[in-house]
């Protein structure tokens, strides 16, 4: 009896890993998702950002592990927009590493718009980390010279650890490229070589219980690429990396009621 | 008890490969296609403006000045006045396309 129980025990202690789905079911309704939509392009905006780092909540905060706010990450440019009609407008692009539907191991680079960004979330709050003007234009740069598919691992882990290319996330994806256009190179050797000089990553605090049957159960999650403690890009930790090297201009976060909090 | 022991493996093997195949929520063409539906009602209730799909989105470093994102160009960003200043963005409800299959339905 007690194996059965200590068995549903670990069941229902599952990990609840957030990946980076793009499209996943909405908690919200439509209306709801497209107002929360413009509220952030138009903040973003009026803070003069041409490039800024998003994130998005894709599950319950309260199943999240701790110090982990966000569960997926991108880069948004301000950018002219063609509609199918041929109207060109201005709003953001969001340039997203999202896990590829029926492989979660894998991941591809899918360029979307907030909207669609939002769709999946389970709670309507962004992050939003604003860099200095020079970084923004050198990220600007970096992605329109393809930087994105150049770092690019399509072995997708949801734990990914930053400091190796083994595996890949969309939160290390978004610190490859945003360390890819500060550096103004796409060689991933110098780049993970970098991380392990300046980046400090986000420890996961998670019982080795239940990453053992994550990472034997669950397509996307592995600790193959780990050593003993198990550390990853989070949105907060790229926010910290900019604020302790000088790069940054604001992080925040922006709720569905437009209450402006201070990350950093 | 050895059979309760392989009739609880086996239930936790089985719940465990529903959990594993169930939690995420992948991107898939149904889940495309109630997106895009819904979208396209969203509208009615939001000030009645459009759901417009992308064709392409080019980055701007200045307003006005698409695609110019050289080193030369590019330079009036930094040390710019305009750096912080705000942006024009559109009231348009932009979405990327749908998939192949969903674009035939």
């Amino acid at each position: 009896m007690k194996y059965f129980i200590s068995c549903l025990f670990m069941l229902i202690c599952l990990p609840a890993f957030a990946g980076s789905q793009a499209n996943a079911k909405s908690a919200y309704s439509s209306e709801q998702i497209v107002k929360f939509s413009k509220q952030i392009e138009k903040y973003a905006a009026s803070q003069g950002a041409r490039a800024f780092i998003i994130g998005r909540i894709g599950r319950d905060p309260k199943d999240l592990p701790k110090g982990i706010k966000f569960t997926h990450t991108a880069i948004a440019l301000y950018s002219q927009i063609t509609l199918e009609d041929g109207k060109k407008v201005n709003g953001y692009a969001i340039h997203n590493l999202y896990q590829r539907a029926g492989k979660p191991h894998k991941s591809d680079l899918v360029t979307d718009y907030p909207v669609d960004f939002f769709w999946g979330a389970k709670r309507l709050s962004a992050g939003i980390t604003i860099p200095n003007a020079a970084v923004q234009q050198r990220l600007i740069e970096a992605i329109n010279n393809g930087a994105g598919a150049k770092v690019h691992n399509p072995n997708y882990s949801v734990i990914s650890n930053p400091m190796n290319n083994q595996y890949q996330n969309c939160t290390e994806h978004t610190l490859l490229v945003l360390n890819s256009a500060i550096y103004q190179t796409d060689d991933t050797k110098r780049l993970y070589a970098n991380n392990n000089q300046y980046f400090k990553a986000q420890r996961v605090r998670i019982s080795p219980m239940k990453l053992l049957l994550g990472s034997a159960f669950v397509k996307g999650v592995t600790t193959k690429d780990h050593d003993s403690t198990i550390k990853t890009a989070t949105f907060s930790s790229i926010a910290r990396y900019l604020n302790d090297n000088g790069l940054l201009h604001k992080s925040v976060t922006l709720d569905i009621n437009g209450k402006v909090t201070n990350q950093i | 008890m050895k059979n309760l022991k392989r009739i609880t493996a086996t239930i936790a093997l089985l719940t465990l490969s529903s959990i594993a195949v169930a939690s995420p929520d992948f991107s898939n063409h149904s889940s495309q296609a109630s997106k895009h539906s819904a979208l396209a009602s969203a509208h009615v209730a939001v000030g009645g403006v459009k759901t417009v799909a992308s064709v392409v989105a080019v980055p701007l470093i200045v307003s006005g000045e698409a695609g110019k994102v050289s080193h030369t160009v590019g330079t009036s960003l930094l040390n710019s006045s305009k750096a912080y200043t705000p942006l024009e963005i559109t009231d348009t409800i932009i979405t990327h396309d749908p998939s192949p299959a969903n674009a035939m339905q």
